[in-house]
């Protein structure tokens, strides 16, 4: 399944790419963004990099909300690089 | 295949029986240790400060010394300083002789030169090296011995691999400590009840480490974490004997109990953290909801005795009613945490701006005088921190809130006074520290001090000590 942000553009120029970045200097903006992609994605597994985890479920329930979604988000969180592999492999072995 | 933490130096020391801090003797080329207690009353300890006119400053010509507490001050050219261990700064370290000489501008340990002592007696390990340390060092180090103990390879890079969860459940796990929003006003005849060394203890009773989380079941909790008694954790192991130490050197020497208790205090955070060896986020999540379940559980024996439950923050609750003693007693009991009370003949708790009520700010009249919480901030104006301690002096003298309030007009001539010296301050009085760099603020906005004095912004000032008093004293 393709990428979904909610924006017709946005969606039609990444339709074809398996690796997105999504770069901002606006922090908000980047977290609410990440947030809404979650959202409108939803039933999806997310894996998570941050130092600080970085997750608001409640902000995610309302953008679920919001565009009227209600498939089940699944996480996990990667603390530092090294994790992200790991947590990859297991992701991707329950795929 | 060699662990790097304890560090390789450390190791080497151990196995020569040449540990930091103990008296050995050294015979025939062997080392062995005489007293392996840390014995501070032999050592002479200095610590030298020099000072521009903004406070401390490694270019100043003035300085400030304190020799096994006997302060000192006056010009750097008239220093003159043996001592065993010294902490010094700038061109006082030219002026001073001592066998262990640290140099306070590399220091990121937030402790005194004892509290370092105390810090490298416990961990092993040389004072040099851990006065460039961050605590979590200190506290790593002391987990890395008893994995030395125990055979224990300790990868540098551990990955962690995250249990999946809903949305529903990370709300429900991703949490802290619990806080209860504050009743406001002022209060007669209150009880503070702290938890000893709550989050630590946690670890200890529940036995919490990286590898003790669900490797078995024998503890199962609400939050799909479970807890392996099988063995004793390597984290537990290291903070019973730290929490053991805390305690002994209270009565002891208090300097060095507040080196240990800041180990202890990153030690909860440190489970959490991402470049942690012996924690995982699973552990650090155990320890929060053992500590908000600990803290209701008190809260419904509170209720249970018709206690009035004026304010909670994590491991603290402010009580007001009769016989807490044996609410106390009751509480350690159903909880097996042990509890100290303070006694409080008023305590006031006060709101934010908007209004609503703010947990972290309130002060009090103990038996050693009014205690403050969150009122004075490191990076307030020395002259509205010199304020405020004045106005803790004066409050000191009111033993119920009625006489609290009686004091509007001392408070208010006391706030004159410092609007006045506000005008005609020192240049000294207007600094504050932000981030380790003094500023003043002058008419156009704030400058950095070490550039010299170039005038101050009086209505900032004055609306600062009014803003202050406002938060301070509400009746006025």
């Amino acid at each position: 399944m393709a990428l979904t942000t909610g924006f017709p553009l946005l969606d039609s120029l990444i339709s074809e790419d398996k690796i997105v970045e999504f770069y901002s200097l606006d922090r908000e903006l980047l977290t609410l963004f990440y947030h809404r992609v979650i959202a409108v994605s939803s039933p999806v597994q997310v894996v998570l990099v941050g130092e600080r985890g970085g997750l608001d479920p409640n902000m995610v329930e309302r953008f679920q909300r919001i565009y009227g979604v209600t498939g089940e988000i699944r996480v996990r969180r990667a603390f530092k690089v090294e994790d992200v592999s790991q947590v990859l492999k297991v992701v991707r072995g329950r795929l | 295949m060699l662990n790097e933490l304890p560090t390789v130096l450390s190791q080497t020391l151990f196995r020569l029986g040449a540990l930091p801090f103990r008296k050995v003797s050294i015979r025939r080329g062997e080392v062995e240790i005489v007293k392996d207690e840390l014995d501070l009353s032999e050592l002479s300890i200095a610590s030298v400060v020099t000072e521009d006119w903004f406070g401390p400053s490694p270019t100043g010509h003035k300085f400030r010394a304190n020799l096994n507490g006997r302060e000192m001050t006056g010009d750097l050219d008239d220093l003159s300083l043996r001592a065993d261990v010294a902490e010094c700064m700038g061109r006082a370290c030219h002026k001073i002789r001592a066998s262990v000489k640290l140099n306070m501008e590399e220091k990121r340990a937030p402790v005194s030169v004892k509290g370092l002592i105390e810090w490298s007696y416990v961990s092993r390990t040389p004072v040099r090296e851990l006065m460039r340390a961050t605590i979590g060092k200190a506290l790593t180090t002391n987990e890395a011995w008893v994995a030395f103990k125990r055979r224990v390879i300790i990868p540098d890079v551990v990955p962690r691999v995250e249990k999946e969860r809903n949305l529903e459940q990370l709300r429900s796990i991703d949490k802290g400590g619990l806080v209860l929003f504050p009743k406001l006003g002022c209060f007669n005849d209150v009880v503070q009840v702290d938890f000893s060394s709550l989050y630590p203890s946690i670890i200890i009773k529940y036995n919490i480490s990286a590898e003790t989380v669900d490797a078995c079941h024998d503890v199962v909790t609400e939050i799909g974490h479970d807890l392996c008694y099988k063995e004793k954790g390597i984290v537990p192991e290291a903070l019973e004997w730290l929490v053991n130490r805390k305690e002994y050197l209270k009565s002891v020497d208090p300097e060095r109990a507040e080196a240990v208790k800041w180990i202890l205090v990153a030690s909860f955070g440190y489970l959490g953290y991402r470049n942690s060896k012996f924690g995982k986020i699973e552990a650090y999540e155990l320890v929060t909801h053992f500590a908000r379940k600990t803290l209701r559980n008190a809260l419904e024996i509170a209720s249970e005795r018709g206690l009035e439950v004026i304010h909670g923050i994590v491991d603290s609750l402010m009580v007001k009613g009769r016989d807490v003693d044996d609410f106390v007693r009751e509480v350690q009991e159903r909880t097996g945490f042990k509890l100290k009370a303070e006694p409080m003949s008023w305590v006031v708790l006060t709101s934010r701006r908007d209004g609503n009520p703010y947990p972290m700010r309130y002060f009090g009249r103990t038996s050693d005088g009014v205690k403050m919480k969150g009122v004075i901030r490191d990076n307030m104006p020395n002259l509205v921190k010199d304020f405020l301690e004045d106005l803790r002096k004066l409050m000191s003298s009111a033993s119920d809130c009625e006489e609290l309030m009686t004091l509007r007009a001392e408070v208010m001539r006391l706030l004159r006074g410092y609007l006045e010296r506000v005008v005609s301050g020192e240049p000294r009085d207007y600094v504050m520290w932000v981030k380790g760099i003094p500023y003043v603020r002058g008419v156009r906005g704030f400058y950095d001090a070490r550039n010299g004095f170039l005038g101050r912004d009086l209505e900032y000032y004055r609306q600062y000590l009014s803003r202050t008093v406002r938060v301070v004293y509400p009746w006025l």
